[in-house]
């Protein structure tokens, strides 16, 4: 059987400035990752700013064509969907978005544009059954249809109207949620009960879950598997447990060593040394990490390291070639 | 027993929302009631979510405060080596006297600071010149490459235009132009947020060594209870406009005592700890309209009756010095 989504050898090339100056970025670099639906999971895609992780987002759900590689879902190209299969894929991956308040139009009543969906999606047939659905989809995330109806979007905290917009995004019965830093525009207080909202939906609807964040520690939380970006190509990818507990590539250990712990009693030991001006990280000819890498040799600066099946994880450092 | 530096007694700053013909039309009490000392030579931290005024707060001990923001009560006083200096009955230019000498303030977003089309070297020397009338340029470019090689930071920065460096790297310009005349107080407001973990770091980990240093210092305002477990020795906690609880940041982490701080604590990921986080019901209270009583109250599992009627005070808790907390809980 097909997998949902399998996304194979994905590369973006950004065009920058004109025509005679212009230059390149590759903000999405050979990357392959693979959902299958009969494997109910969350994944995480996490990597700092610029790491490409929303491009690859926006490539997955067939908003952005790549420059190389493929995006099949269920075994068909997702840039040459047409009519009722594309309608199909619309509804199978949905996207959840950062900012709620940018996925909703600030002049439409929430409850309308959620009936609309439901109307347009032709998921009922008549305003009863979809005021019923709608119902019924709102109390998956704690809500209720008289607690939104006739509510603009300003009414809402940012909490419960990405509530509303995760509501939203399962009204057509998904496969997949393509969530993309859902929480980090959300209160500190109320951004447990977002995550803990993902958490449940997945059992409940055995939907799978693509997360894409900076935070190691919500990834951790929510994940089963995780996928670590750094400047557009995947460096370690596997099961969340052991990459976050045990990680094997350096840029991982770096980024875990410098999360900030909640503990005052484990506190960094030793002062990191930031790198002085940029280096063009994203042209370099071997590994892109081996600028800021400590265990770096001649051989990470010349040639890129391939991906190795390390462990049941695939890592993408030389130091593991042996 | 420690000297304090700071001392804020009752502030009350509020946004005051005027409509046509200067009436009263709306007032947002960001800051209402604070009352916190600052240690001499202490990282302080003050957490809190967006919008509980921590911010507002910050700005206001800078001396920052332009209208619609208005002090309606309270003082602030610091105690700069025996001289006592009343921080809002200061004028404008004895303000900016005040200002990178005596104490810098770091805000969210380097770009605010820097002015994006001079050099940074000119805009270092428009500081030395705004605190010292006879000076000798080579003695000031040498000064400025001194702290930049004790920062750690290149000296090529010093000839560059600020959108020609990243976004860490401008903070720690900030940073740099914030500590260049060694003042005795730094503030700094979310000097991380928007960086990723391991520039994070490194910002955080220079500011503690200038700290450690010039023996100065440092208040800290950031939502993220990580940076404060690394960083602090105090902590207060920030909620609706009122601090709710103080104490070393190991008490606070480790018993936290108001609901508030107990449920954000609690509600912490960590990495190879999977048990269940449980988020605080209910939503951030509303500044313009905030709930009667306890602020908290409405979102509090232990509220009762007089939370609702009787605002507690922050007080200090047994016979331990450093902690306060102000709920109902623990005024029996």
């Amino acid at each position: 059987m097909a997998a949902l989504i399998e996304a194979k050898n994905v590369t973006k090339i950004f065009k920058i400035g004109g025509l005679v100056f212009g230059s390149k970025l590759t903000a999405v670099d050979d990357v392959s990752l693979t959902v299958k639906e009969e494997e109910t999971k969350v994944i995480s895609l996490v990597g700092e700013s610029g790491s490409g992780k929303t491009t690859l987002a926006r490539i997955l759900l067939g908003l952005i064509k790549p420059t190389k590689g493929t995006v099949a879902y269920r075994g068909n190209d997702v840039f040459k969907l047409k009519g009722a299969r594309l309608m199909e894929f619309r509804k199978e991956v949905q996207p959840i978005f950062q900012n709620p308040f940018e996925s909703f139009n600030p002049l439409k009543k929430v409850d309308q544009y959620l009936i609309g969906t439901i109307l347009n999606y032709k998921i009922a047939n008549n305003e009863k059954d979809a005021k019923r659905i709608t119902d019924n989809t709102l109390h998956l995330v704690g809500l209720s249809l008289d607690e939104i109806e006739g509510k603009y979007p300003h009414e809402f905290s940012g909490g419960e109207l990405q509530r509303v917009s995760i509501a939203r995004a399962l009204l057509t019965n998904p496969k997949l949620l393509i969530a993309d830093e859902p929480v980090s525009m959300i209160d500190a207080s109320l951004r447990m009960e977002i995550i803990n909202i993902m958490l449940d939906l997945k059992q409940k609807l055995k939907m799978s879950i693509l997360y894409i964040t900076h935070d190691l520690a919500t990834a951790y939380y929510v994940s089963d598997d995780i996928a670590i970006m750094y400047r557009g190509s995947i460096v370690e990818q596997g099961p969340a447990e052991e990459i976050l507990t045990k990680p094997l590539h350096p840029y991982t250990a770096i980024l875990l060593d410098s999360l900030p712990k909640p503990d005052p009693k484990n506190r960094w030991k030793e002062e990191i040394k930031l790198s002085g001006l940029e280096v063009k990280e994203f042209e370099a000819l071997g590994c892109k990490f081996a600028n800021r890498c400590p265990y770096a040799t001649n051989r990470c600066l010349k040639a890129r390291p391939p991906l190795l099946n390390v462990k049941g994880r695939l890592i993408s450092c030389w130091l593991l070639a042996e | 027993m420690t000297e304090e530096i700071i001392s804020i007694k009752n502030l009350k700053a509020y946004y005051v929302l005027k409509a046509v013909g200067g009436i009263v039309h709306a007032e947002i009490k960001a800051v209402d009631g604070v009352s916190m000392k600052v240690h001499s030579g202490e990282i302080l931290g003050i957490a809190g979510e967006s919008g509980c005024g921590k911010s507002t707060l910050i700005k206001t001990i800078y001396g920052l405060v332009e209208p619609p923001l208005t002090v309606v009560d309270g003082s602030i006083t610091y105690n700069l080596e025996g001289r006592k200096i009343s921080l809002l009955e200061l004028d404008k230019s004895k303000l900016s006297k005040l200002w990178f000498k005596d104490v810098s303030y770091i805000p969210q977003g380097s770009m605010s600071v820097l002015n994006p089309v001079r050099k940074i070297k000119d805009q270092f020397f428009d500081v030395i010149k705004s605190h010292y009338e006879n000076f000798n340029v080579d003695e000031m470019e040498q000064l400025m490459i001194e702290h930049f090689d004790r920062l750690g930071l290149p000296r090529e920065v010093l000839s560059s235009y600020p959108h020609q460096l990243s976004g860490g790297m401008r903070q720690r310009v900030v940073i740099a132009l914030a500590t260049l005349l060694k003042p005795r107080v730094i503030l700094a407001d979310e000097p991380t947020t928007a960086l990723d973990v391991v520039v994070q770091r490194g910002i955080l980990q220079l500011l503690a060594r200038v700290q450690q240093e010039l023996k100065n210092t440092l208040v800290v305002v950031t939502h993220d209870m990580g940076v404060h477990a690394q960083i602090a020795h105090r902590l207060a906690v920030m909620y609706a406009g009122k601090i709710v609880e103080i104490g070393t940041v190991e008490e606070v982490f480790e018993d936290p005592l108001h609901p508030y701080t107990k449920h954000l604590i609690r509600a912490l990921p960590m990495i190879g700890d999977k048990a269940r986080r449980a988020g605080i019901p209910g939503k951030p209270p509303s500044l313009r309209k905030p709930p009667s009583g306890c602020r908290f109250h409405p979102r509090c599992p232990y509220a009762t009756d007089m939370c609702k009627s009787a605002e507690p005070l922050l007080a200090q808790i047994g016979r331990n010095p450093s902690r306060y907390v102000a709920c109902h809980l623990y005024s029996g």
